[in-house]
């Protein structure tokens, strides 16, 4: 229950993300020709939006075995083997989130402390509402003269999604260990091409005999 | 040493069986520590910067969304309709006709694999019914299937200049002329053989069938023509044509088409009807269902779909960048130009070499994938021995095309099997007297660079930049 839950929320909140960046652009073009204007901030927001759609969305990924992968190996071992190359495979996974958590972090950090924010995209006025006058610039690092978004803020997924990556490949990381899976699951868009015209991918004939001809 | 580390880690990663994208990723960071001093934080700002500053790349989740609203059946069945009335009616027609379905409908979905299941599954026992071969048939569609790359709008073409930086705009004038001339060998070669073969011809059913299926299809043709039109004229960028097209599609297929969402099951015409509040009504009706499309679960279907496969190419194009970055600044593009110049190899020899590396990665790794592991090495080299980089970018997308029809990673000859039920190997055969063909036309692309050029040279002169 929780679990559907949950993945009902990543796609949502996906789907907004990806529904965004369309409309903005969208609606950028509609301006451009139809009235001949178009809001100066547009640009660096879809531009962020897609960012944070893959940043956010990279670990959704992972869950649902969105990424591809080279098979050409290790589909040759047998069931054994090929677990202990994929556990190899998820601890070098975690090793890379590890990299670039560590330089995020020390990345946002400084951003942080030196106070910088974006060239165009102003701070919701909404959100503006919410924060002290005294929280401003001490705490969130926005500049009561020039409201700008901090730019901590819209470079943070990139801290929270490669977390959230993390914690995924742990997620399948355990199931290598007890031995539920005995592989990484990886997107195959062929079998989803043939899954989408109603026809069971598994069912496919790998081999070059004609024996198994139904 | 460098170059050694790289590729060792890079290939190293990738067949144990990590996502591309994280073996490219890890290969390059790691190289990175070990050989430069750039530091852990200028990584992640470059990720970041990979993410966030390519608008040209937003055109690709916006042609994935827009493919997702127009892959579908009830698309293929219009298209197929309309391709019959044209053609169907010359010897060989039927497997005419969907080569023609497949090159509209690879141009709406952009996916080769897509296409080949949603017309194949069609068109395949249509043949067999009319007495054709059903290797012949699907062999053709096999073949046919893979128009989806060259045909623009292309994500592999768009991936391939987020590579090399080479305007997504030309390469999409140049991947026409080469795709409808593939189109039309194949439709020769078709009538060459089923007039040996002695294959049955359609009737002609009439101008007014032909009207009537071009009218029905039309909801589909004019999404390419939107966007090649709008691209072409230089009126928008791919990233505005894109997102003007998904757009589009959505419009299209919850409201015209009606093939899903809250208006799926509503019939257009009522009995003894007028026009006038037959266009109210469905005006009424399609503002009644705006707000219902947000959780209609057709409509979030295709959004969950466009978002994986959207996400999955631009993480694996965020790490690629940061691999082309490792090239760029360890020089190794310049090391390997240095060396093959120093051979005398002449700019054909160099292209000779191209196509056989292709075609050797085509057999185990997916279009995207090699393209951004191999343009950033390629393109700098041919750029020395005086190739075009568009010229480059097309021969590119023609080897990945011949990739999916040879084992073992061949996408098209899985989905040829798949919906013949027929083994793999039984596809191969099908197959094999097409692409031949195939082979031929990547010889005709590789040493004749004005098949590609031609277009967007003459779209050039005519804006007055040359």
């Amino acid at each position: 229950m929780v679990a559907k839950f949950g993945r009902q929320f990543e796609e949502s909140v996906l789907s907004f993300l990806l529904m965004t960046m369309t409309l903005l652009v969208f609606v950028e073009v509609v301006m451009r020709f139809g009235f001949n204007t178009g809001i100066h901030w547009v640009q660096e927001v879809t531009l962020h939006t897609s960012a944070w759609f893959v940043l956010f969305g990279i670990s959704y990924g992972v869950k649902v075995g969105a990424h591809i992968g080279v098979d050409a190996v290790i589909r040759l071992l047998n069931p054994e083997l090929k677990r202990i190359f994929s556990i190899i495979s998820v601890l070098l996974c975690l090793v890379y989130c590890v990299l670039i958590i560590t330089g995020a972090w020390v990345y946002l950090a400084k951003v942080y402390s030196i106070g910088l924010a974006m060239d165009d995209t102003p701070t919701p006025s909404i959100l503006m509402a919410f924060i002290p006058e005294s929280m401003m610039w001490d705490t969130f690092k926005i500049d009561v003269e020039e409201p700008l978004l901090p730019m901590w803020f819209a470079h943070g997924p990139l801290l929270v999604g490669f977390l959230l990556l993390t914690y995924r490949f742990i997620e399948v990381l355990k199931k290598l260990l007890t031995g539920e899976w005995n592989e990484i699951h990886m997107a195959d868009e062929a079998k989803e091409a043939l899954e989408e015209a109603g026809i069971d991918a598994d069912s496919v004939n790998l081999g070059s005999e004609e024996d198994t001809k139904k | 040493m460098t170059i050694g580390f790289l590729f060792v880690a890079l290939f190293g990663c990738m067949f144990l069986g990590m996502p591309i994208a994280v073996a490219l990723g890890l290969s390059s960071i790691s190289t990175i520590l070990f050989f430069s001093s750039d530091s852990l934080a200028s990584i992640a700002l470059k990720m970041f910067e990979a993410l966030s500053e390519h608008y040209t790349l937003l055109a690709i989740p916006f042609f994935i969304l827009s493919s997702s609203f127009l892959s579908t059946g009830g698309v293929a069945k219009r298209l197929i309709r309309f391709a019959v009335a044209l053609v169907g009616h010359i010897k060989g027609g039927l497997a005419m006709a969907s080569v023609l379905a497949c090159m509209l409908f690879a141009a709406v979905s952009g996916s080769s694999p897509a296409t080949v299941a949603a017309i194949g599954s069609i068109v395949i026992a249509g043949m067999v019914r009319s007495g054709y071969p059903e290797k012949f048939g699907a062999g053709v569609i096999a073949n046919a299937g893979t128009l989806g790359i060259l045909i623009p709008p292309s994500i592999v073409m768009l991936v391939y200049s987020a590579a090399t930086e080479v305007s997504a705009s030309k390469m999409f004038m140049a991947g026409f002329v080469p795709g409808i001339m593939m189109g039309l060998i194949l439709m020769i070669a078709i009538y060459i053989a089923a007039r040996v073969m002695k294959l049955p011809a359609e009737p002609f059913p009439g101008f007014i069938e032909l009207l009537k299926s071009m009218l029905s299809a039309m909801g589909g043709i004019m999404l390419i023509v939107i966007v090649l039109g709008s691209i072409y004229g230089g009126v928008a960028s791919p990233t505005e044509a894109a997102a003007v097209s998904a757009v589009y599609a959505f419009l299209v297929s919850v409201f015209v088409y009606r093939d899903m969402g809250p208006l799926k099951e509503t019939a257009w015409v009522k009995e003894g009807e007028n026009g006038v509040t037959l266009v109210g009504r469905a005006l009424l009706q399609s503002i009644v269902a705006i707000p219902k499309c947000i959780n209609d679960p057709d409509v979030r279907k295709v959004f969950n779909d466009a978002t994986k496969v959207s996400l999955m190419l631009l993480f694996i194009i965020a790490n690629a960048m940061l691999f082309a970055h490792v090239l760029t600044t360890e020089r190794i593009p310049h090391s390997i130009a240095e060396v093959i110049v120093g051979w005398g190899l002449p700019w054909w020899g160099f292209l000779i070499v191209v196509n056989l590396l292709l075609l050797a990665a085509g057999n185990f790794m997916e279009p995207s994938a090699i393209i951004l592991i191999m343009a950033p090495i390629l393109f700098p080299i041919a750029v020395q021995l005086g190739i075009d980089p568009i010229h480059l970018g097309i021969i590119m997308v023609v080897n990945m095309e011949i990739g999916m029809i040879t084992p073992p990673v061949g996408l098209n000859l899985f989905v040829t099997a798949g919906i013949t039920g027929h083994s793999i190997g039984w596809a191969v055969k099908a197959a094999l007297p097409w692409l031949s063909l195939l082979l031929g036309f990547l010889i005709l692309i590789t040493y004749i660079p004005q098949i590609s050029l031609f277009l967007p040279n003459f779209i050039d002169q005519m804006q007055g930049y040359k």
